[in-house]
C-alpha cells in the first residue's frame, strides 16, 4: 500500500450508505437522551421509595416491639434506610459519567477514575449498605428472643430468621462484591488494554 | 417562551451540525465497529450525546474539534461496555459494498478489498492511535488533533509516522494472507 494520499482516498471513498435524515436522527437523539434521564430519575426515586418504606415499616415495628433491645434494633434498621439513601445519593453522584466534550485524554482518565470509584463503592458495600441493617436485625432478633424466653416461648423461630437474614445479606454481598465488581474490573481492564496496547498488537 | 425558543435554537443547531458531519460520523463509527447495526447504534449514541452537550457549548473550541471529542469519547465508552456486540462483530460483519458491474469493476473490487483491510487494521489499533488516525484521515491539522485528544502536536506527528508504518505492515500481511 499505500502512501498517505492513498490512505486518505480509501478512507474518504468508503461507502457507508446514506446517513439517516437529520429530523429522524434528531428524534432518535432526543428519545435516547430522555430515556437516559428517565432511567436515572426512576432509579433515584425507586431507591428513595424503598428506603422510605423500610424506614416507615421498621419504625412501626419498633413502636410495637416487646422490649427496649428489640426496639433499638428495629430503630437501627429504620435509620439504615435513610443512611443508605444518603450514601447512594451522596457518593453515587461522584461516580456519574464524565462530560463527553472533554479532550480524549482527560475523558479517558475521568472514565478510569469513575471505574475506580464505582469499584471502591461496591467493595465497601458490606460496610455502608449491609452492615447497618444486618446489625439492626440481629439486635432486634435478640430482643425478641429475650422476650420469648421471658414468656417461656420457643426461640427457634428467631434462629431461623437470623439464618435467613444472613443468607439474604450474604447473597447481596456476593452479588455486589463478587459479580458486579468483577464486571466493572473487566470493563476497566479492557479500557486499560485499549489505552495501553503495545504497538503492533492485534494485527 | 424563552425556553421554547432555546429548544428551537438547539434543534436547528443540532440539524445543522448533524447534516454537516453525518458522513464523517459514519466513517468514525466504522473505525470502532464492524457490524452495520453496531455502527448505526454508535452514530445514534453520538447524536444523543451531541444533543445533551449542545446547550453547554459556548464556542471555546471549534465546532469540529468539539464534535470529534464527543464522538470519540462516546465510542470509547461504547467499545469498553459492549461485550456482546464485540463478539457479534465477528459473525455479523457488514457485507462489503458491491462493486459496479462496469469496466472498472475489478479495480472497484480491489479498492473495496483494500478499504476493508484498512478499516480492519484501524479497528485493531490501540484506542489512542485509532483516534489520532481517524482525525488525521478526516483532515484535521496537528493542532486540531491536539485540541481533540490532548496529545501534544509534536507527539501526534511522531505517532502518525509509526501508525502509518503499522497500518502498511498490517495491510501487506493481510494481502499476503489473502493471496495464499
Amino acid at each position: 500500500m499505500a502512501d498517505n494520499d492513498e490512505l486518505n482516498q480509501l478512507w474518504c471513498d468508503q461507502t457507508t450508505g446514506p446517513p439517516l435524515k437529520g429530523e429522524y436522527m434528531l428524534t432518535i437523539a432526543i428519545e435516547r437522551a430522555n430515556r437516559f434521564d428517565r432511567t436515572i430519575k426512576a432509579r433515584n426515586w425507586r431507591e428513595c421509595l424503598v428506603a422510605a418504606l423500610l424506614t416507615a415499616i421498621f419504625a412501626f415495628i419498633a413502636w410495637k416491639s416487646p422490649n427496649a433491645l428489640a426496639r433499638a434494633g428495629n430503630l437501627v434498621v429504620a435509620a439504615s434506610g435513610v443512611w443508605i439513601v444518603f450514601c447512594i445519593l451522596r457518593y453515587g453522584r461522584e461516580a456519574k459519567s464524565p462530560e463527553a466534550d472533554q479532550s480524549l485524554l482527560d475523558f479517558q482518565q475521568a472514565l478510569l477514575r469513575k471505574y475506580e470509584h464505582q469499584i471502591r463503592l461496591l467493595k465497601n458495600v458490606k460496610y455502608w449498605y449491609l452492615l447497618p441493617p444486618y446489625v439492626g436485625l440481629l439486635i432486634a432478633n435478640a430482643g425478641v428472643a429475650m422476650a420469648r424466653t421471658a414468656e417461656h416461648g420457643p426461640v427457634w423461630p428467631q434462629w431461623i430468621a437470623m439464618a435467613i437474614y444472613t443468607a439474604v445479606f450474604g447473597c447481596i454481598w456476593w452479588l455486589n462484591e463478587g459479580q458486579a465488581v468483577q464486571h466493572l474490573r473487566r470493563e476497566r481492564d479492557k479500557l486499560l488494554r485499549e489505552l495501553n496496547s503495545a504497538p503492533g498488537d492485534g494485527l | 417562551m424563552v425556553a421554547e425558543n432555546a429548544v428551537q435554537d438547539s434543534r436547528a443547531e443540532f440539524l445543522r451540525i448533524y447534516e454537516q458531519f453525518a458522513p464523517a460520523l459514519q466513517r468514525l463509527a466504522g473505525a470502532y465497529a464492524a457490524a452495520h447495526e453496531d455502527r448505526e447504534d454508535l452514530v445514534q449514541a453520538i447524536a444523543a450525546a451531541l444533543w445533551r452537550a449542545l446547550p453547554a457549548y459556548r464556542g471555546e473550541s471549534s465546532e469540529r474539534t468539539w464534535l470529534y471529542r464527543i464522538a470519540h469519547n462516546v465510542a470509547i465508552t461504547a467499545i469498553v461496555k459492549e461485550r456482546k456486540r464485540e463478539q457479534r462483530e465477528v459473525t455479523l460483519a457488514a457485507p462489503p459494498d458491491l462493486p459496479s458491474a462496469g469496466p472498472n469493476a475489478e479495480q472497484d473490487l480491489l479498492a473495496e478489498e483494500k478499504r476493508r483491510m484498512l478499516f480492519a487494521a484501524i479497528r485493531h489499533l490501540p484506542a489512542a492511535d485509532r483516534q489520532i488516525t481517524v482525525l488525521h484521515l478526516e483532515g484535521l491539522s496537528g493542532a486540531e488533533i491536539e485540541a481533540v485528544t490532548g496529545v501534544p502536536e509534536g507527539a501526534v506527528a511522531t505517532r502518525l509516522t509509526r501508525i502509518r508504518e503499522k497500518l502498511r505492515r498490517a495491510i501487506r500481511s493481510r494481502e499476503a494472507g489473502d493471496g495464499r
